[in-house]
């Protein structure tokens, strides 16, 4: 099993830390003064698991759709990296404020995959601690999400983007076909949409 | 009093993980009566990730010890497979908290493609598309697998399961897994997995 577990948990304190005290930042560069170009962009799935594969997936779309941005689909970062997705470890930031994800020499792998992307930018992401959890009167799924932005440009080659937060989503009725799956992937689409509006929003790159 | 809290406490520790491994049916077959029409098997990951792999090398292992068909050995069938391991689209809509199991969607041409490959009998495909973990303490890999038959890709039967790895107590001092406890859940759910297939196809060793 990898280091990105999902987390099953039936107690209300996982609800509590998800939408109370975690992080909220969709995204956001570490430098306020930080200009971005246009350019091309590879989203990166940080694991293995079908939640990262789908939210990959979920953000490609929409950043395809709606920012101006050359965004290769999923198909074309596996066509070009060939053994995708590959899990991309990570650790405790030394920084909380402006978070860098990867563990120790885990960038070097990000670069190595960039080395056949050939794209401007790239932005990986990762789902961690996907939830269940039941209070008096409902069941809720929550799911935290963090990601890295780096910029192959060759005056930077520096990681100058973070994402993380966590969103939740009440059961639907199962009584008119829903599945936990439907809820969750709903769960995910939502939250890649939201990176990836706000990423458009921080790059002002998306489309008019 | 104290006698019965450590009983309940010992209970919950050893059951548990049993309840938890136990809620699914690991193997059925699609026809009643089935009779087996030869020996020879493979075991082969349906993702390309070092825990499917894994999995799969431990079930052919296991098959080989338990049942009386002719195993062929992973390492084999990976280099008669080019670029092994690679992804098959598994019997799942989804696979987050839980596998959602959907036994239409598996890519069978692919799947002919590689028994015809590998010249077997049966193909056992495994897949592992979620880890899970509760408490921090426990942590499971769900497992979907599917039988082939034959070089048509006629599925046989199907199943699903989970290794369980790792122990709840009553306080929050239990340890969490380590590879070791990973590698025994998966040792014992491919040793009651490859039981199973070997009685409801009439190929367990007596």
């Amino acid at each position: 099993m990898n280091g990105l577990h999902r987390v099953l948990c039936v107690m209300v304190l996982a609800g509590s830390m998800l939408s109370g005290c975690a992080t909220n930042v969709p995204f956001d560069f570490f430098q306020e003064a930080y200009k971005p170009r246009a350019g091309s962009l590879a989203v990166v799935s940080g694991g293995a698991d079908d939640s990262e594969i789908r939210f990959a997936d979920f953000l490609t779309r929409r950043l395809q759709e709606k920012s101006t941005l050359k965004v290769l689909s999923q198909d074309e970062v596996e066509r070009r990296v060939g053994k995708y997705p590959k899990a991309i470890k990570i650790a405790e930031p030394k920084d909380s404020g402006k978070p860098v994800w990867f563990a120790p020499g885990e960038r070097a792998r990000v670069d190595a995959m960039h080395g056949a992307l050939k794209t401007d930018y790239v932005l990986v992401v990762w789902v961690t601690d996907i939830s269940r959890y039941s209070t008096r009167n409902s069941v809720n799924y929550g799911a935290s999400f963090i990601g890295n932005l780096v910029d192959y440009s060759p005056a930077s080659g520096k990681t100058v983007g973070y994402s993380d937060f966590g969103r939740s989503r009440s059961q639907s009725c199962f009584l008119f076909g829903g599945s936990e799956g439907k809820d969750i992937d709903t769960l995910l689409r939502l939250s890649a949409e939201e990176l990836a509006d706000e990423f458009m929003d921080r790059t002002r790159t998306g489309k008019k | 009093m104290k006698t019965f809290q450590f009983m309940v406490r010992t209970a919950s520790v050893l059951v548990l993980p049993i309840l938890l491994s136990g809620c699914f049916e690991t193997f059925s077959l699609l026809e009643t009566d089935y009779r087996p029409k030869g020996k020879t098997m493979a075991v082969i990951a349906g993702l390309d990730t070092e825990s499917n792999v894994v999995l799969a090398q431990r079930m052919a292992d296991a098959l080989k010890k338990n049942t009386r068909f002719q195993m062929m050995p992973h390492k084999q069938a990976a280099q008669a497979i080019p670029n092994y391991p690679v992804k098959i689209k598994g019997p799942y809509s989804s696979a987050y908290l839980e596998i959602e199991e959907d036994y239409s969607r598996t890519d069978k041409k692919k799947i002919r493609d590689i028994q015809q490959k590998l010249g077997v009998d049966y193909l056992y495909v495994l897949w592992t598309p979620t880890a899970t973990e509760i408490q921090g303490s426990i942590q499971q890999l769900h497992i979907i697998g599917q039988m082939f038959e034959g070089s048509s890709g006629k599925e046989l039967g199907h199943g699903k399961y989970v290794a369980t790895a790792g122990r709840v107590g009553g306080c929050c001092l239990v340890p969490k897994p380590d590879d070791k406890d990973r590698a025994n859940a998966v040792d014992d759910i491919s040793d009651y997995v490859s039981r199973e297939i070997g009685e409801k196809m009439g190929m367990l060793k007596k």
